[in-house]
């Protein structure tokens, strides 16, 4: 049976939830900007300096343009003892020529699993960088090394996925990581002739903690903003500047296919959503960026969830807040269906 | 960076409060975190430069430049479905197996779909914006939105009949 667009819309969102964190993208655009910049006067340079050249007509070629310059190489850096909601337990770096691959061994004490990848170097090094993942002798998925320079192994939680890899709790798994070409119409990445200079690969093994056991980052002296403008078709239902940082409030909430709830979230802590004492969604965040997490309120959620029912129905919806050090979160409620399309 | 005018927020702000959502359009575009996050922060780079000349809304201008970007052909040279960083999860409740399966296969035809299409199916079912603003968006007539969300529509196996009548095509 062909699907509907209520199903369609559902699977776009579904699809997109598990967001990746990316904790240093306004660095990293600030860093594209900046190599943007120079480039621009490089290039400007070098064509002012080849008009020069043309004009004095020099035939000689100076000895230094042969000479081979010296690449920077990045140092590594110690990757977080906790991450996105996890604990490090294991890492290793990968750097120079003599290293064609590096491994690490982990021991999973359970099913929350992520690996991240990080590359760094000169951006046109990065740009042609593959990454190997090899878990117990089986391929992971892989990523490249461009844009972000960052990627991860995300099965969070899945047991099949992970067991087909070969990993077991408490016994100890092998993470092997070793750069390759990019793949080609389809073909499997192959191993690089030479070690690309100045690139560094760092990988980081985390396994989720309770949030009670998590140690948040310290504190910045000044908060992202919770002030942006709302969409037309979003409701602002609570504000913890007003309501309190941590708590328990009751929101009331009427059902709809197209109706969620989002949090929209600046520091540590968490927000969960409940209705008859029934726990339907929950967003944590780990850090001082910003977050937003999206709940889904229809009959279809809460039912998965043990409470039964109807569109049109208006629930109390208690929202839970917790280990938050500032009032630094709030909710609102979203009507996404094809009525509030026109909208401006 | 950073400075916004009155009524604008600040580039920082800006990012940091609406960047992932605008990654989940980029994602449900290329079908890959990776590339997302390039054509995000590809797009952001441009948005900067032209902040001062973006109006009350900095999101619509942000997510045209995704969405031109996208759809525009260099791109495809090596930035295109060659493998995933995420790996599907299974289906864990027996009794949705078949729903799962037809998502998976909705899933997969979405990333068939010639680049216009998918643009079309993103922006008016995930970001839900109305015919005339996809067509502002992708410089195209409502006419062509229409016939492009029905053609996409077929692809994807979602019952056409369900749609408004104004929209089948």
């Amino acid at each position: 049976m062909p699907l509907t667009e209520t199903d369609l819309r559902a699977l776009l969102s579904e699809r997109s939830a598990e967001v990746p964190l990316v904790v240093d993208r306004l660095d990293r655009v600030r860093g594209r900007l900046t190599h943007r910049r120079r480039r621009r006067q490089l290039a400007g340079a070098v064509a002012s300096f080849v008009v020069l050249l043309a004009v004095a007509a020099v035939v000689a070629t100076p000895h230094w343009l042969n000479q081979p310059t010296t690449p920077s190489i990045s140092a590594p850096t110690d990757p977080p003892e906790y991450y996105m909601g996890g604990k490090l337990i294991a890492n290793a770096t990968l750097r120079s020529a003599g290293q064609s691959s590096t491994s690490l061994t982990f021991t999973p004490t359970n099913w929350d699993l992520r690996v991240y990848v990080k590359c760094t170097g000169p951006e046109a090094v990065l740009g042609n960088v593959w990454v190997n993942a090899i878990v117990n002798g089986h391929l992971a998925p892989t990523g490249n090394c461009s844009g972000s320079g960052s990627w991860s192994i995300d099965s969070s939680g899945s047991q099949t996925q992970w067991s087909s890899w070969g990993v077991e709790l408490g016994k100890p798994s092998t993470l092997a990581v070793s750069p390759a070409s990019f793949p080609v119409n389809g073909a499997s990445p192959s191993p690089l002739p030479q070690w690309p200079t100045g690139l560094l690969i760092e990988v980081g093994v985390y396994q989720r903690v309770p949030l009670d056991q998590y140690v948040f980052p310290s504190r910045p002296a000044k908060l992202h903003s919770l002030d942006l403008g709302l969409p037309s078709y979003e409701d602002l239902m609570l504000d913890s500047r007003k309501a309190g940082a941590n708590g328990h409030w009751t929101i009331p909430v009427t059902l709809s296919q197209f109706a969620d709830v989002t949090a929209y979230i600046v520091a540590p802590g968490a927000v969960a959503f409940s209705v008859a004492g029934k726990q339907v969604g929950a967003c944590n965040w780990w850090d001082y960026t910003s977050y937003d997490c999206s709940v889904s309120l229809n009959p279809a959620s809460l039912e998965a969830a043990g409470v039964s029912a109807h569109d049109g129905d208006t629930v109390e919806v208690t929202v839970t807040a917790s280990r938050f050090s500032d009032p630094a979160w709030k909710v609102t409620r979203r009507e996404h269906g094809p009525d509030q399309t026109a909208q401006p | 960076m950073g400075e916004g005018s009155v009524g604008v927020p600040s580039f920082d702000e800006f990012v940091a409060a609406r960047a992932s959502r605008l990654l989940r359009v980029a994602f449900l575009l290329t079908r890959d975190w990776q590339s997302a996050e390039d054509l995000l922060q590809t797009a952001l780079m441009k948005a900067w430069s032209a902040w001062s000349r973006v109006n009350d809304e900095p999101e619509p201008y942000v997510r045209r430049i995704i969405v031109n970007a996208y759809t525009s052909s260099w791109r495809r040279r090596w930035r295109g479905e060659l493998a995933h960083s995420v790996v599907p999860e299974p289906a864990s409740l027996p009794s949705r197996v078949d729903e799962v399966a037809e998502r998976d296969v909705v899933w997969q035809a979405l990333g068939r779909l010639p680049r216009r299409q998918r643009a079309v199916v993103v922006l008016r079912y995930f970001e839900d914006l109305p015919e005339a603003q996809v067509a502002d968006l992708l410089g195209i007539t409502v006419g062509t939105v229409k016939s492009q969300t029905a053609k996409a529509l077929r692809h994807l196996r979602v019952d056409p009949t369900l749609q408004p009548a104004d929209e089948r095509s």
